[in-house]
């Protein structure tokens, strides 16, 4: 039976314990908008298809983004861990209702927002994505697979060549998902940051 | 130096000489739906690169959806010779203007319609998504990952089991955006399929 602190036994660069799974989200939002996670990882696991290094000015930075990445699955699994729903009554002609997707950079339009993998079962219930994703892996197995894409990605060895099968498109798939959900999760329900207000202008 | 009738030499399934290319996007489009389009192309890929076979429908609708896939393909490559540009003017502020990406299927909704792939740039001006493919992988390239991908989606074996060094990514993202980029054209150009006007009744808003 899976335990609430697996999260802990299994993590990886993310070893904090986490008090408030909401705030950890918030937090990863106030790092990196979701329309950035979706251009950084998309690059990433194209990069290690080919036997091609990830280019970044430096691989510390995309360290720091997969310690924070972990953070945020650690969230979703606590939250999961809880069963929870959505608390919005949300029907599927609310879907262009701009107050449900946006995020706070003044820099992003609603283009960059509009939520691209998620199904309109999970816009309108995002906790139904995390439910999906801890059902195609365990946690455990999702840090696995974490930390081998983190490893091909700063070397010029492609999975293929490593002798690795690869699940590209689940892969992208499930973790674009949890991602587009955790964004709306806190577009809806976190108000602040860290005791900051979240601007809302 | 490529020839205009490249498409016909490099042709697997879909053999037929392309007098519309327009057309043949309107036809694709009234064969399926592009939720049904992008969904098989990840199924297929799916299947091609696992050791599961295709099961969703039998073996014959996979090939005729490659076919279908291959006919936008080089009606693509068409109209890419044309160097063509969007003439339409669209800024962020009126990119949810379903007058833009809506289609004619009664029984999708905008949320279907909207593209997922597509980036502005390429959703003001869908003719760079063709130029881009092109520059991806030539015509005949293309036509042999087609061929690999419907093989291997009907056998256990994966690509990968065998040797074949897939970009399942890439290969995905293209695909879809040209099936994306060659539904806005479809909207945005084609008013008939085959002589029969589109049907243009209000479709459900959301």
């Amino acid at each position: 039976m899976k335990k609430h602190d697996d999260y802990l036994a299994t993590s990886i660069w993310y070893r904090e314990v986490i008090e408030d799974p909401y705030q950890v989200i918030a937090e990863y939002f106030s790092y990196v908008s979701i329309d950035s996670f979706r251009k950084k990882f998309k690059g990433v696991l194209i990069a290690i298809e080919k036997d091609k290094l990830y280019r970044t000015d430096r691989p510390t930075d995309l360290l720091y983004d997969f310690k924070m990445i972990e953070s945020v699955m650690n969230a979703a699994f606590i939250i999961n861990h809880e069963k929870k729903k959505s608390p919005l009554d949300i029907s599927p002609s609310d879907a262009f209702n701009k107050n449900l997707y946006c995020g706070r950079y003044s820099s992003h339009t609603d283009w960059d927002y509009f939520p691209r993998s998620i199904s309109m079962k999970e816009f309108i219930d995002p906790y139904l994505a995390f439910k999906k994703f801890f059902k195609y892996k365990e946690i455990g197995e999702w840090k696995n697979v974490m930390e081998r894409i983190f490893e091909y990605a700063i070397t010029d060895a492609s999975f293929f060549e490593g002798g690795l099968v690869f699940d590209a498109l689940s892969v992208y798939f499930h973790l674009t998902k949890l991602f587009e959900a955790a964004h709306l999760i806190d577009v809806r329900e976190v108000t602040h940051v860290g005791g900051m207000i979240k601007n809302r202008f | 130096m490529k020839r205009h009738d490249d498409y016909l030499a490099s042709s697997i399934w879909y053999r037929e000489v392309i007098n519309s290319p327009y057309q043949v996007i309107a036809e694709f489009f009234d064969a399926a739906d592009i939720v049904s389009h992008r969904k098989s192309i990840e199924d297929a890929l799916n299947a091609a690169c696992s050791d599961d076979i295709w099961s969703k429908t039998n073996p014959g609708d996979l090939l005729f959806h490659f076919k279908l896939i291959e006919s936008i393909i080089n009606a693509a490559y068409l109209i890419n010779k044309g160097k063509m540009k969007s003439p339409l003017s669209i800024g962020k502020e009126n990119a949810f203007n379903p007058n833009l990406y809506c289609g004619w299927h009664a029984g999708l909704t905008a949320w279907d319609f909207f593209p997922r792939m597509l980036s502005f740039e390429e959703y003001r001006n869908p003719y760079l998504v063709f130029r881009r493919f092109f520059k991806y992988l030539p015509l005949p390239e293309w036509k042999r990952e087609l061929d690999d991908i419907v093989e291997f989606a009907l056998v256990k074996t994966s690509l990968s089991e065998i040797g074949i060094d897939i970009d399942t990514l890439r290969i995905y993202f293209h695909l879809t955006k040209l099936i994306e980029a060659a539904h806005l054209m479809d909207v945005r150009k084609v008013s008939h399929i085959g002589g029969t006007i589109k049907n243009r009744a209000p479709f459900r808003k959301s």
